[in-house]
Order: C-alpha cells, then sequence, then structure tokens
C-alpha cells in the first residue's frame, strides 16, 4: 500500500514534531543568548556555560546526580535483570502471577506515591536522609523498567544454549556468565541506559527523599526557577539535553549495529 | 575399519549375556507433561561400546527419553541408572554424558573454534591440548576453514557438523546424538555414519542415536529400538528387526513390507497354513503362537517376492496383473494388483543392462515365495 504524503499526513507530522521539539528548542536557543533577560536576543554567546561551571552550587548538584544516577542505574539492573530471570524461568511457582503483577506496578505507580511511601519507610527504619535514600529510592522504581526490558529479550531467549553449556559441564553460574548474559547484553545495556536516563530527570522523588548534601541538579534547577529562569539554567539544561540524547544515541547505535551486523551475516551464511 | 573391529563387531552382543551389567539403565520410566505422558513405564538397558539407534515417528518421546539421561528432565515415575549408579541427584553439568541437540544449541556468541572448545574449557583442559583437540575434531568434520565463523555465518549442514564437534570434542563417555545427520547431504552423511563408527571403535564411546533415517540406523546401530507412542516396541539388532519384526507396525517402519489378511488353517511343528480371502493357500515356516481360525497377516517384503510370467511349479503363489512400474536404477519395483484387489509389491534387483523388461504393464504374472521368506504377524 503506498501511502503518500497527503497535506493532512505533512501537517499532522509537522504539528507534532513541533509540538515536541520547539520548547526544548527555544531553551537550547536561549542559553546561547548574550542577553540576561531570558525572553530577549541579544546575539550569541557561550558566557552562560562559563557561568554555570563557576557556579559551585549548580557543579555540586550535577556531580550528586551523576553518582546516584552511575550507582542506582548499575543496581537496578543487576536487581532488574534477576528479577526478569526470575519471571521468565520459573513459570510455575506458586503467586507468579502476583509477582509479575507487582513488578509492573510501579511502572504506572504516581511517582509522588512512590516517593512519598519511600519517605515514610526511611522515616520509620530511621534512615538519614541523603544521598544513600535518594539512591535506594531510585533503585527501587527504575529496576521494574530494567526488569520489563530484560524480561522482553529473555522470552525469546533459547534455552537449549545454557541446557548445551550445562551439558558440556558449566555450572548454572558459568553458564549464565559465559552463554546467556554476553547474549542478552544489549538488552541489559539497555536496560542501564533507561535507569540511568529516568534517575538523571527525576524530580519528585528525589524531593521526597534527599537530605541535606545531596541536592540533584533536577531539585536545584526546579528551587532556581521559582526565582525566575536564568540563561544559565538555560546553559545547564542544553547540557543536560545533550548527555540524554547522546545516551539514547549511542544505544541506539550499538543495537543498530548489532542488527545489522547479525543481518550480514545471514546474508554470508545463505551463500555459502 | 581393519578385520579385527569388523570380527569383533560381529561377536559383540552383550545384551545376549546375563554376565554384562548394562551401561545405561532405564528402569520403568514415566515422564509426563501435564496430561501428556511423553514416555510410558519404558525399561531399556545399553552396554558398554554399544551403538544404540532410537527410531519412531515424531513426538514418540525420543528426544524425551535422551533429555532424561543427560539430565533436563526429571523423571516422574522409575529411575535411570549409568554404571549402576542412580543418577537422580547429578545434575547435568555432572554427568559423564554430552548430548548433541536436535536444533544444535551452538553458541551464538562464539565462533566454531571456541564453540567446541567451550566444553574442555570447563574441565580445566590445558590450553595447548584443547588447540589440538579441536583441531582434531575440526578436521574429522572437514570445518577446518570456517574455524573463525560465528554459527549465524554457517548452513544448516555446517551448523550440524560443529555441533557433532563439539559434543565429541569431550569424548564422553557416552554421547547422544539427536538426529545428527538430518541436515547433511547423502554422501556425507554416509562419510560422517563410518566415521562415526570408527570412533566409536577407537574411544570406546556408548552411543544413543535419534535418528528418521531407517537405512542410517541399520547402518550405524549394534541395536535398534523401535518406539511408539511412549513405549517400546522391539529392540533388536538390525537384521533381527527387519527379517523378524514382531508386529506390523515394526514391519512397516522399517522398510517396506506386503501385508496381506489371512485366516489361520492349521499349525503343525514350526509351520503355519494361511488361507487368504481369495482362496489362495499359503505355507510358512513360523514360530508364531496362533491356532486355527485366527486371523493374522501375511507379510512378505518386495525383495523375497519372485515375480514370473509362468506359473512357478512350487512355493506360496498368487497371481494378478502388473499395475506399476517404478524404475530406480538398482530396483526396480512391481506393484501388483492381485485377483482379490490388494495390492502387492515386489522388487527385482537389476542384474543385466538391458533396457527392454520383459514384464510390462497389464501382464499377468505370478508372485511366490519360499516358505521361510514371510512371516505370520498376529499385531
Ligand atoms: N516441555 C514439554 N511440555 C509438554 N509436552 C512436551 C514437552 N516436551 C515434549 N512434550 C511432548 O512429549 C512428546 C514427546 O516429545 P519428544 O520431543 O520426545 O518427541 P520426539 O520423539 O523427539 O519427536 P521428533 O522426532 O519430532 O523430534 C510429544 O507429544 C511432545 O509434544
Ligand atoms: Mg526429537
Amino acid at each position: 500500500m503506498n501511502r503518500g504524503w497527503s497535506p493532512f499526513n505533512i501537517t499532522s507530522v509537522v504539528l507534532g514534531f513541533a509540538f515536541l521539539y520547539i520548547p526544548i528548542l527555544i531553551l537550547i536557543v536561549y542559553s546561547f543568548n548574550a542577553s540576561k533577560l531570558v525572553t530577549v536576543w541579544a546575539g550569541f554567546s557561550i558566557k552562560w556555560y562559563a557561568e554555570a561551571f563557576a557556579n559551585q552550587s549548580l557543579v555540586d548538584a550535577a556531580w550528586v546526580t551523576f553518582r546516584v544516577a552511575i550507582v542506582s542505574a548499575s543496581i537496578a539492573t543487576i536487581l532488574g535483570t534477576l528479577a526478569a530471570l526470575a519471571l521468565t524461568r520459573y513459570t510455575r511457582f506458586h503467586g507468579r502471577f502476583l509477582f509479575s503483577g507487582m513488578i509492573y506496578a510501579p511502572l504506572v505507580m504516581p511517582e509522588v506515591i512512590t516517593g512519598l511511601s519511600l519517605l515514610l519507610l526511611f522515616v520509620a527504619i530511621g534512615m538519614d536522609r541523603g544521598m544513600t535514600t535518594v539512591i535506594l529510592a531510585h533503585i527501587t522504581f527504575s529496576m521494574c523498567f530494567v526488569a520489563v526490558v530484560v524480561q522482553s529479550r529473555l522470552v525469546s531467549f533459547d534455552r537449549s544454549l545454557e541446557e548445551a553449556a550445562m551439558d558440556l559441564g558449566a555450572t548454572p553460574t558459568r553458564a549464565f556468565l559465559q552463554v546467556t548474559l554476553p547474549i542478552i547484553a544489549p538488552s541489559v545495556f539497555a536496560g542501564w541506559m533507561l535507569a540511568f536516563t529516568l534517575s538523571l530527570d527525576d524530580l519528585v522523588i528525589a524531593q521526597f527523599n534527599s537530605g541535606p548534601g545531596a541536592t540533584t541538579l533536577p531539585m536545584k534547577i526546579f528551587s532556581q526557577v521559582r526565582l525566575g529562569v536564568t540563561p544559565e539554567i538555560n546553559a545547564v539544561c542544553t547540557i543536560l539535553v545533550a548527555v540524554v540524547a547522546t545516551g539514547v544515541i549511542v544505544t541506539s547505535i550499538s543495537l543498530k549495529r548489532q542488527e545489522l551486523q547479525r543481518q550480514r551475516a545471514e546474508q554470508l551464511a545463505a551463500q555459502a | 575399519m581393519n578385520n579385527s573391529t569388523v570380527a569383533n563387531r560381529r561377536t559383540f552382543q552383550p545384551w545376549n549375556d546375563p554376565k554384562e551389567n548394562p551401561f545405561v539403565e532405564f528402569r520403568n520410566i514415566t515422564k509426563r507433561y501435564g496430561d501428556v505422558t511423553a514416555v510410558d513405564n519404558l525399561s531399556l538397558s545399553i552396554y558398554e561400546r554399544e551403538f544404540f539407534a532410537l527410531l519412531g515417528p515424531s513426538g514418540c518421546g525420543k528426544t524425551t527419553l535422551m533429555r532424561m539421561l543427560a539430565g533436563f528432565e526429571t523423571v516422574s515415575e522409575g529411575a535411570v541408572f549409568l554404571a549402576g549408579e542412580d543418577l537422580a541427584s547429578t545434575p547435568p553439568y555432572h554427568r559423564p554424558v554430552n548430548m548433541m541437540f536436535q536444533s544444535y544449541a551452538l553458541f551464538p556468541h562464539m565462533n566454531v573454534e571456541k564453540n567446541i572448545a567451550f566444553g574442555l574449557k570447563q574441565e580445566g583442559m590445558p590450553t595447548g591440548e584443547i588447540t589440538d583437540r579441536v583441531a582434531k575434531m575440526l578436521a574429522l568434520v572437514k570445518m577446518e576453514e570456517f574455524a573463525k565463523r560465528k554459527p549465524n555465518q554457517l548452513s544448516g549442514g555446517q551448523k550440524q557438523r560443529v555441533a557433532l564437534a563439539r559434543s565429541l570434542a569431550k569424548q564422553p563417555k557416552l554421547l547422544l546424538l539427536d538426529e545428527p545427520l538430518g541436515a547433511l547431504d547423502r554422501k556425507l552423511r554416509e562419510e560422517t555414519q563410518f566415521e562415526l563408527i570408527d570412533l566409536q571403535e577407537q574411544l570406546g564411546i556408548t552411543f544413543m542415536i535419534v535418528t528418521h533415517d531407517q537405512e542410517e540406523a541399520m547402518t550405524v546401530a549394534d541395536r535398534i529400538a523401535v518406539m511408539d507412542r511412549g513405549r517400546l516396541v522391539q529392540v533388536d539388532p538390525p537384521m533381527a528387526m527387519y527379517e523378524r519384526p514382531r508386529s506390523r507396525y515394526v514391519a512397516d517402519f522399517l522398510g517396506n513390507i506386503n501385508l496381506i489378511e489371512a485366516k489361520v488353517q492349521n499349525v503343525s511343528k514350526g509351520f503355519v497354513r494361511l488361507e487368504t480371502k481369495d482362496g489362495n493357500s499359503l505355507l510358512v515356516e513360523s514360530e508364531a503362537s496362533v491356532s486355527s481360525g485366527d486371523t493374522v497377516w501375511f507379510a512378505a517384503r518386495p525383495e523375497k517376492l519372485q515375480i514370473d510370467l509362468k506359473k512357478p511349479k512350487s512355493g506360496n503363489l498368487m497371481s494378478g496383473e502388473v499395475w506399476d512400474i517404478a524404475y530406480l536404477g538398482d530396483l526396480t519395483i512391481y506393484k501388483v494388483k492381485l485377483d482379490s484387489g490388494e495390492y502387492v509389491k515386489a522388487s527385482v534387483l537389476n542384474r543385466a543392462v538391458s533396457s527392454d523388461r520383459p514384464i510390462s504393464w497389464e501382464d499377468k504374472v505370478w508372485l511366490s515365495c519360499p516358505n521361510d521368506a514371510a512371516l505370520v504377524l498376529t499385531s
């Protein structure tokens, strides 16, 4: 079926993309604005970037955010992968349905509720709020995203590969590390990237669970914006956008390349 | 194979020796998947150095049987013994058994070489020895030039050869091959069959092989088991299986056979006299336990039937008309419509080069077979 570019199609695509990207574009453009006034263009400049980097509290917040994101994404990836394994492998245990439902629930749970309930937990067990609590909170909500991504790969994973490994003398742990993990690695990596970006831009949950000395970048930006939008904040946000976009592009390129290699290999096999 | 191994093979019959202990023993094994009974109260003994073939239609439980031996399925009832030891509590990675998977199960992220070396690495073999062994295995399956390729860069037959090499590399005590040669072309398959036999002679490996190719089973196996819906129907050496099948199922499964329904007239001293529906009287040498009046089947393989234009003087005779002729090169198969309306096949070896056949379509012919070349089947 040939669907040409009807005027209707063009309009909806243009409007859709405009809606998605014009705000971000404005933000980026004004981060290069020489004027202090956010809405008045006064020529190109990168001085706000220099100022952002000179602003110690902003740099500190960025540093906290990156550490939280890397640690929480890594732990969430391990836990999420294990959960995905349990869900795909042990299909007959009692309460499986409940368990898989519970893994998905946080995906749709309002962040306010996740944040608040975690706060209540930390208060109840007498844990001082700080970076650790933010990390724990981020692990909790991002590991289900990892579990979903990894599980979708594991569903199509050929179990006989693991059996073959064990048949050749590998213990289940070795079979997992040497056979299963390398094969599902791209999806595990994608899960990590997802957890990383989720942690990077989370405001609500961090707001609830953070304490002194653990102000994340989104929290910092949010509090500054209440005093008025500064071009400096625009600059920081542009950097954030760049980091996230790079992550997404790198992930999709690596997945795409793997797919291409696979296709080329299959063509080769067909010729052999 | 040299002459002595040929002689050894001829006298190799541990299953007839009550002093021999079985190497593998399935003792009253049942395997259920929910409502499906994949293996049904099956008992089987396999002896050391034996080449054992499993034959049976799709879904009869061959793979399931092997998987229980390799340790990937638990048995629902009964026990599996290896060298006298109950395997129930031995995990797959501690069983001295290797299996070649029906789906090959090659590791997609490793090249051919690494796939073959995988098992050797697990047992901690020194690197130098691994390299030698891998090279030997590659040569065996004629895959040297593909050593660096990944599995998805190989054709089906090549993958199968790598899977075979990988399962052979550890030189296990027991090797389970689940349709190991199905994807190979005929010539390579025959070569590999003989390689397998040689390897078994050299290394003393016990083989259990699943195949859909009965010719392959006859070529490689010391004994063949025919399975049907989770049960063993008959276990015998190839010749006994072919010449003395105990049921119509086995007779039909292994090779071609003509089956004609008949009634027992009388039984005396190892001979059974039958009468077919159209009144032919047939005398068969048989130990079958039948009594007069029973409905049985007269069974004769196509190559046991002689076809003539003139009525032979003696033997079990049937007359009919040539319905169809199939020329197969080495053989010509005549499909004859008997006077009773049944169809019977007779095959004739093409000895002479001459292209004109003395027997042609719609000729009236006589089929005959000696008393000891036919069978009486009751089930
Ligand atoms: N995991 C399973 N769950 C449910 N049923 C199964 C399972 N594995 C096998 N079966 C059933 O058990 C029976 C025997 O299967 P099996 O794989 O042993 O057959 P097979 O003889 O190897 O057939 P083929 O020649 O097609 O490979 C089949 O009816 C199959 O559907
Ligand atoms: Mg099978």
